[in-house]
């Protein structure tokens, strides 16, 4: 076995390859510049990225990589078959509630197919100022490229795993642990993976101000408000970036808007309760 | 229509290989590079040279003063080459988790790479302790086997990478402070 892990994406990227060749290392590497180049694209921290170089643009055409308008494009499919609940427009929220770095906003609060366009593989039509954050998708986002990489390289087999958002390929099943909520340290369950993809999120986890550094905070696209809720969830679908964006729903939207959304991304969903206490969703 | 909502009351029955070492005593740990393997696949086939570097109070305020974190330790591990890059070997401890990483450094002092050696979490008090972490230092990779033997996957609330992030500050004050000055014995 060859694995390997940076510090990338605000957390640990974990790559393992189960059966040791000798050109791993080669496109282990690969895989996390890939990583690290997408993590630029799209970082919010970056002042000097093309998610930023949006943010700071007043209305026009304007060219970016086709790595982000690929992403942008999944937002907004996912804006409208979440009903807009799942919005990326809402940095401003984040800044608000110090989940992101204070930054000069000036936007109003919008839905992202109101004010952005895909015009062409690297340009977008922005309509009106936005504050985007990519926060919810681009972790996912590159645990796929990642993997796309690694397998482009002639591996067969592998998982990529960044700070739980993973994804694994190859003809192998693999036991995945989910963390227990309420006792990170303790098994919650375990979930068998094959060529899937799988992430986790539980909104209570959220520490600020302590010197803790911010983890994402889970936003109504709709209205702007947090979300809260006393249980995990985690989604297993056919890519990271999909997991990645629905983990975030199940905290927004109800029961039946959720299985439809499973249904039309083929997803399934986890969801882990604390036994000692009846699942409640709040909304602050 | 087929079911995708699956709802697990906590605790669950973990249906997973017997022999996991996954959360026994709330801790779980995974070496992934020996010292040496991390500097060949950082670094192919360049000769390092351990310096001897014990930094002395007024190089750890001046550290301090440069990246604003703190030295927990003046003792460091470091190699220099014969074009007078820097391998640093340097350890980080987290609220739960205690990590040893590597940074490859330029002979100018940029980072050209960075990789996790090990790492180990521990959910209970023993991680603050110096013998819970003592457990772990010269640790090679066979002895941690008995991890590795089920490939261990895990998903749920996120480890943050930003005590390796402020460690690499360090290392970069550190450089400045000293490093850049030395050259090779």
């Amino acid at each position: 076995m060859n694995r390997r892990a940076r510090p990338l994406l605000g957390t640990i990227v974990d790559i393992c390859l189960p059966r040791a060749a000798p050109d791993d290392n080669f496109a282990i590497n690969l895989a996390f510049s890939r990583i690290q180049q997408i993590e630029s694209m799209m970082s919010f921290h970056d002042l000097n990225s093309d998610l930023n170089k949006i943010n700071q643009s007043a209305p026009g055409l304007i060219e970016v990589h086709e790595e982000l308008v690929e992403v942008l494009q999944i937002c907004l499919e996912l804006e409208m078959r979440s009903d807009g609940a799942f919005n990326p427009n809402i940095a401003k929220f984040l800044i608000a509630q110090q989940l992101l770095p204070q930054r000069q906003i000036v936007s109003f609060f919008r839905a992202l197919r109101e004010v952005l366009e895909i015009v062409s593989r690297t340009e977008i039509l922005l309509k009106d100022r936005v504050a985007l954050d990519l926060g919810g998708i681009a972790k996912g986002y590159a645990v796929d490229e990642a993997c796309r990489l690694l397998q482009e390289n002639g591996e067969e087999e592998g998982i990529v795993n960044a700070g739980g958002d993973l994804r694994v390929f190859g003809p192998s099943s693999y036991d995945i642990v989910v963390r227990n909520p309420e006792d990170p340290g303790q098994a919650g369950t375990s979930i068998k993976l094959q060529s899937e993809a799988f992430a986790s999120s539980a909104s209570y986890f959220i520490e600020i101000g302590d010197g803790e550094p911010r983890k994402s905070a889970i936003i109504d696209g709709r209205s702007g408000s947090r979300c809260f809720s006393n249980q995990s969830v985690s989604i297993k679908a056919s890519s990271c970036v999909i997991a990645d964006a629905l983990t975030k729903l199940p905290f927004i939207l109800g029961e039946s808007e959720i299985e439809k959304l499973l249904e039309d991304y083929d997803a399934e969903m986890f969801m882990l309760t604390p036994d000692n206490l009846k699942s409640d969703n709040k909304t602050i | 229509m087929k079911k995708r909502v699956f709802k697990i009351i906590l605790p669950a029955m973990i249906t997973m290989a017997a022999d996991h070492a996954l959360f026994s005593d709330r801790s779980f740990a995974i070496t992934y590079f020996t010292v040496e393997q991390a500097q060949e696949a950082m670094a192919p086939r360049v000769s390092w040279q351990p310096l001897n570097i014990v930094l002395s109070d007024e190089q750890i305020e001046a550290i301090e003063e440069l990246s604003d974190v703190s030295v927990l330790n003046p003792e460091m591990k470091v190699w220099i080459s014969p074009q007078g890059q820097f391998f640093i070997v340097d350890n980080v401890l987290g609220k739960h988790e205690y990590i040893t990483y590597a940074v490859l450094l330029s002979s100018t002092g940029s980072v050209e790479g960075i990789e996790i050696l090990d790492y180990r979490e521990n959910y209970g008090e023993e991680i603050r302790r110096p013998e819970w972490r003592a457990q772990f230092v010269g640790k090679n990779s066979l002895a941690n086997l008995e991890f590795e033997k089920d490939i261990l996957n895990i998903s749920g609330a996120t480890i943050s990478c930003s005590n390796v992030t402020k460690g690499v500050t360090r290392l970069l004050a550190t450089y400045q402070t000293l490093l850049k000055d030395l050259r090779v014995p």
